[in-house]
């Protein structure tokens, strides 16, 4: 046996670097998210600060005139822009958490229960979990390309034209449901492995007898499934479910990927069409005014929207989730 | 066909229809990753007969759980058949064998209620629900914990928990019951009581019930028969007394027994058994001239002043009931136990002389006993 001393100094060391990352990268932001959505009504030397110019950092040191109330908030409310991203958000979490959860499911099962080639399948699944989001997203792209497209081609010669696909030039014919579609359908796959690993994870902790016993007792596949793997799966697919609906709230580099940039910046594409709530913070970066004040109010909406609802998921599954 | 079946298990009164086991030349060969066979159960008969308590014993390693894994169908043999009266039901899966199966750790569902894991057979069976809640209850009375039964399995005792499995095993009538070392999870005063319950709910039911232990005081207790295994090879099979009194082989011969016999090195020479210290210890043997060993049970060893075999006390524990002796045989470098009345006081030393009321001679080699 080693004995681990408590050194002090070797894990402060160790940690250092993370921590004085997080703490610029990380915490500072926030903090300061907190105080500029709060402030209003700046000017720095007679002129009202316009974006690009880190003029924020000069507001809090510089300190020409700050006045605390919720005009950031009011701005965004009042904002057409923000309630469409929100919608958008909210579709693109309605649509694809229940989808990615039941198919990470569903292939974990799967994958627990084949015996030859396991490995093998597992790494396909794990695959786009260590491939770049914007390369996968290029891929997509030009899959459901509305010229060339394969996907869209395929779907067209079968007779289905509803894919107007995408495309980084001349997207006359992108609806919001085909770029729901193939945003939904990109979502899903991408997400899918890390669900997959902890699905399989979870499962592969199960107790085999639990299985025998079923067996024994006569219980059908169906049942099995319900009555054993989900319940005994509870603490993962709650733990999933909520990462999911976090991670989907937070969707941006997956549109951007897919629909490239235009005119609301890097968010929505050519039009705004597919702006998402990050997309729209990300976007009133470079507005006039007060163009951080906005955004971090628009950061703290979308943070008590995700706060609640997963508050909200953890009270409903003290009831479902068993352990 | 199959449903008709499963229904056909379910409807019968297992009380009337008690069936007899018949295991025959059954085989089971493991192989790991780097092709090493291993025989887990070697070339198996046995008769378990119909509604008995059947105790299978064996070391750890012997293929006990395995040739009861073989018999609920969750193991497929290699070789051989199994009958359940006069099903073959070899080729039959575990479902529809209409067996009932108690894990070593119980399996219970921890999400479930104490009353939805008994009901959970029932509920694959499609019987009604109301029909399937009051069997529920009834199997939970009999077993002593209807009042438990809203409760989920980590609120209750591993003297409960098993109570609990045993219920669900049973419930759906099952025409054998099956129990995988069902004491070993339990503290010595529940594992007594446990295993009179289980005892008590085998007469009740009268289902032919095979439990597997390692532990002989357990096995002897309270089974009708026990099957003494070793290296995947039935040993013996018999009333527990009856194993216990004429061993056919070395291995049975220490394997039961609390203090374990003696086994002390010895001649033999036209019929007669000596000690290796020229004590005559057994004549009559009808076999060659050759090495053996002589086993002597601690209880078989009664003290008497013309005694033949003389030892020197080492240690004396006094258990209570009775005293065991550890002692020196003179003239052999070897120590043996023997148990004495407890009224008879010794101190370590001292001589004492013993005869022996009981003598297996068995051959040195090969373990086989000569009579």
């Amino acid at each position: 046996m080693i004995e681990y001393k408590r050194d002090g100094w070797r894990a402060a060391l160790a940690l250092a670097p993370m921590v004085l990352f997080m703490l610029v990268f990380t915490f500072w932001p926030i903090i300061n998210a907190f105080i500029w959505a709060f402030l209003e009504g700046f000017s720095y030397g007679g002129q009202s600060i316009s974006h690009g110019e880190l003029g924020g950092y000069k507001w809090i040191t510089g300190g020409t005139f700050i006045k605390v109330g919720i005009d950031n908030f009011k701005t965004v409310f009042s904002d057409d822009l923000f309630w469409l991203s929100l919608r958008n958000t909210a579709i693109i979490v309605i649509v694809s958490v229940p989808l990615t959860v039941i198919i990470g499911l569903l292939i974990a099962v799967g994958l627990n229960s084949i015996k030859k080639f396991q490995g093998f399948y597992q790494t396909i699944f794990f695959l786009p979990y260590v491939t770049n989001t914007i390369a996968l997203g290029m891929v997509f792209a030009s899959l459901f390309h509305q010229n060339y497209g394969l996907v869209n081609k395929l779907f067209n010669n079968i007779g289905f034209a509803w894919i107007n696909g995408t495309s980084s030039t001349g997207r006359t014919g992108v609806t919001f449901f085909s770029a729901l579609v193939v945003l939904t359908v990109y979502t899903v796959w991408n997400g899918l492995a890390f669900k997959i690993i902890v699905f399989l994870s979870g499962l592969q902790n199960i107790d085999k007898q639990y299985y025998q016993a079923a067996q024994i007792d006569a219980a059908s596949r169906g049942r099995v499934f319900r009555k054993i793997t989900v319940p005994l799966l509870s603490p993962m697919i709650l733990y999933i479910t909520i990462t999911s609906f976090i991670g989907a709230f937070k969707a941006y580099s997956s549109v951007i990927a897919i629909f490239g940039t235009g005119k609301y910046g890097p968010a929505g594409g050519d039009s705004d069409l597919m702006i998402t709530v990050v997309g729209y913070i990300y976007d009133k970066m470079k507005g006039t005014g007060t163009p951080y004040g906005v955004a971090s109010a628009a950061s703290l909406i979308l943070f008590f929207i995700i706060l609640i609802i997963t508050i909200l998921q953890l009270q409903v599954s003290k009831k479902r989730v068993h352990y | 066909m199959e449903k008709v079946e499963t229904e056909k298990i379910l409807k019968e009164d297992y009380s009337h229809e008690k069936v007899e086991v018949k295991l025959q030349n059954l085989t089971k060969e493991f192989v790991d990753k780097k092709g090493n066979i291993t025989i887990a159960v070697n070339d198996f008969s046995v008769n378990i007969p119909a509604g008995k308590l059947v105790g299978l014993l064996g070391p750890s390693g012997c293929g006990k759980s395995t040739t009861l894994y073989l018999i609920s169908g969750l193991h497929r043999p290699n070789n051989g058949t199994i009958f359940f009266g006069n099903d073959d039901v070899t080729n039959i899966p575990p479902e529809r064998r209409g067996i009932g199966l108690v894990f070593q750790n119980y399996a219970l569902y921890p999400h479930l209620t104490v009353r939805q894991n008994i009901m959970f057979p029932l509920e694959n069976l499609r019987v009604p629900h109301k029909e399937a809640l009051a069997r529920a209850q009834k199997m939970a009375e009999l077993v002593h914990i209807g009042e438990l039964m809203d409760r989920k399995p980590n609120q209750l005792s591993g003297g409960q928990q098993q109570r609990v499995a045993i219920a669900r095993a049973l419930v759906k009538e099952p025409r054998v019951l099956l129990l995988d070392e069902p004491l070993s999870n339990l503290d010595a005063r529940l594992r007594l009581q446990t295993r009179e319950e289980i005892r008590r709910i085998q007469k009740e039911t009268g289902v032919t019930t095979i439990f597997v232990t390692h532990d002989q005081e357990e096995a002897m207790s309270i089974s009708d028969e026990i099957i003494v295994m070793n290296e995947g090879l039935k040993q013996q099979i018999g009333h527990p007394q009856d194993v216990y009194d004429e061993p056919i082989n070395q291995f049975v011969a220490r394997f039961l027994g609390n203090p374990p016999i003696n086994i002390v090195p010895g001649k033999l020479n036209s019929g007669k058994a000596l000690l290796d210290n020229g004590v005559v210890i057994a004549t009559g043997i009808k076999e060659p001239d050759q090495e053996i060993n002589v086993g002597l049970r601690p209880e078989y060893l009664v003290l008497s002043d013309k005694g033949k075999i003389i030892a020197d006390v080492e240690i004396v524990e006094h258990i209570g009931r009775d005293t065991m002796l550890l002692c020196y045989i003179k003239g052999i470098d070897m120590k043996i136990r023997a148990i004495i009345p407890s009224e008879k006081r010794f101190k370590p030393g001292e001589q004492v002389k013993f005869d022996c009321k009981k003598v297996f001679v068995f051959n040195k080699e090969t373990g086989e006993r000569y009579k």
